[in-house]
């Protein structure tokens, strides 16, 4: 077993409250782990922890054993680790290609000039690449469409388009089924969290509300409560322990 | 014949200044009152370097657009960091601050009484000292800015610009530097405002502070706001409208010429205040189907 992304004892505190007290996360490269708790647990916390929007009060995150704790968000992106939100934060006046595109990294080998005066479509490499990552989330026959114009259930495909656009290795998603219908779930999220995985060698780790969707996807689960990991392990061993069973599933 | 060449002429400065403000407000979503005075930036120093130091119209032009961009940096490098909020106020005080140079300075600029006699613009012996002459000279000026603006919209570049104006943290998710962008416009569209600022001063021949006041810097906002953000048609269709609309004022019988520089102000503000009110996109509007 191989860790990616760990946290070490992260506290953050707003005010009087304690939003995460001692947490310890490890997840491991090329699996999908899942992260769930009640309302108010500090799951969304975490992530702005593990992406660089707030700084841990205490506590150390390590990316492949690297230091990452005090790096801003962009340079967090580009390290490798990249998260959707669960408000879906999209580029509502673009189009879904341009809202991919934007979320392209910067080539190297692209002159700074055409960057600001050449015209993206005319980039074919980027097109090009935009347009495989929207096939990938079956979504690429709206991609001349207004983002605003969209479905909801398509507007989250187009939110997990513009997280893998990112082409970052982690991929943190925030409740990527909530609002969607079951079939949309087990025909197209399901699968394309899989084939990332397997396929891609990418790392995903989601929050999720949906506890049989965690259960059936993810190796490894980490309970929070409070702020507190309150168990973690493979679901299979988080099932049979029945007092967690009763004490915490039932309320999520 | 001579008034309506200048009508146009003033009416391709004004362009320069508002869709390079639209770069500012109508993509990127940064509403700083101070465009004017990058615009009277660009104008002192052209003047000073053709007067006091015999530089020719290009090179001082060049060296105006430079000198405003350093200083631009001013504005952006601490504003932009800071609550969009707040860099409203940090910006309306850089152009008050730079208003206040301007009128003060008076070993530089010569305070209030302004600077004359400033020589025409010419390239390679040639003067444009014609009003025909400099309109094309303007047009050319002016549609070339007016290409880059455009072409900056549908850049990469460009996109995450519109992107920042949308969700500025958004942005940040897929590991883009927000706050080098929009210093990166500020720099382009203070830049160009020099442009505009180094044509009038060889136009009018006269530069004084006045030219570059807050008023000035809320007429380019009331453009935008006419015409529609974002869309250049828009910018290009409201700077039109409101500079060649009070030139009507002085066709109508009967209106002391006390109040009508009054009367145009009244005309801006019920513009802005109904704009506002009623179609906030403007004429054009930035409606994408």
């Amino acid at each position: 077993m191989s860790i990616i992304l760990e946290t070490k004892g992260i506290h953050k505190s707003f005010g009087g409250l304690k939003a995460l007290y001692d947490v310890d996360v490890k997840i491991e490269e090329r699996k999908i782990s899942g992260l769930i708790g009640p309302n108010g647990a500090g799951k969304t916390t975490l992530f702005n922890v593990l992406c660089g929007f707030i700084k841990p009060d205490r506590g150390r995150i390590l990316l492949k054993d690297r230091d990452i704790t005090e790096k801003g968000p962009q340079k967090i992106v580009h390290l490798g680790v990249a998260r959707s939100w669960q408000g879906l934060r999209l580029f509502e006046n673009l189009t879904v290609l341009e809202n991919v595109v934007m979320s392209l990294p910067r080539d190297d080998q692209e002159n700074p000039v055409m960057i600001i005066l050449g015209s993206w479509e005319k980039s074919q490499k980027k097109v090009k690449r935009s347009l495989e990552i929207l096939e990938m989330v079956q979504i690429k026959n709206r991609a001349a469409a207004l983002v605003k114009e969209l479905s909801y259930a398509e507007q989250k495909l187009v939110a997990i388009a513009r997280l893998l656009a990112t082409e970052a290795e982690v991929l943190l998603l925030d409740e990527p089924t909530s609002g969607l219908d079951e079939k949309t779930v087990n025909m197209v999220i399901a699968p394309l969290l899989k084939e990332l995985v397997v396929q891609r060698g990418k790392t995903v780790c989601l929050v999720e509300h949906s506890i049989k969707l965690v259960f059936n996807m993810c190796e490894r689960v980490f309970c929070l409560n409070e702020g507190m990991i309150v168990a973690s392990g493979h679901p299979l061993d988080l099932r049979q322990n029945e007092e967690l069973n009763r004490a915490f599933f039932q309320i999520i | 014949m001579d008034y309506l060449l200048h009508i146009l002429i003033i009416i391709l400065i004004n362009i320069i200044l508002t869709v390079s403000f639209n770069i500012l407000l109508g993509y990127t979503g940064i509403f700083a009152l101070c465009h004017a005075a990058f615009y009277g930036i660009g104008a002192y120093t052209a003047t000073l370097l053709m007067k006091n130091f015999g530089l020719a119209f290009f090179p001082a032009l060049g060296c105006a657009v430079g000198l405003t961009v350093l200083l631009s940096l001013i504005v952006a490098i601490p504003g932009l960091r800071i609550h969009w909020d707040y860099m409203v106020i940090f910006a309306f005080s850089f152009q008050m601050i730079a208003y206040h140079v301007m009128t003060n300075w008076v070993d530089l600029t010569r305070g209030p009484q302004g600077i004359a006699g400033i020589p025409p613009a010419a390239i390679f012996g040639y003067s444009f000292d014609s009003k025909v002459s400099f309109l094309l000279l303007c047009l050319i000026i002016t549609s070339g800015v007016v290409y880059l603006v455009k072409r900056i919209e549908s850049s990469s570049f460009g996109l995450v610009l519109k992107g920042i104006k949308d969700d500025e943290i958004a942005v940040k998710s897929v590991g883009k530097n927000v706050t080098a962008y929009k210093i990166i416009s500020f720099m382009i569209a203070a830049g160009l405002a020099a442009v505009a600022g180094a044509l009038i001063s060889v136009y009018i021949s006269y530069i004084a502070p006045g030219y570059f006041d807050l008023n000035t810097s809320i007429f380019i906002l009331i453009c935008l706001i006419f015409g529609g953000m974002g869309s250049i048609r828009g910018v290009i269709l409201g700077t039109v409208v409101l500079t060649a609309l009070p030139e009507l004022l002085r066709f109508i019988p009967n209106l002391p010429s006390a109040i009508l520089g009054g009367t145009r102000d009244l005309i801006y503000a019920a513009i802005l205040i109904l704009f506002m009110l009623f179609r906030p996109q403007g004429i054009v509007g930035k409606t994408r189907q």
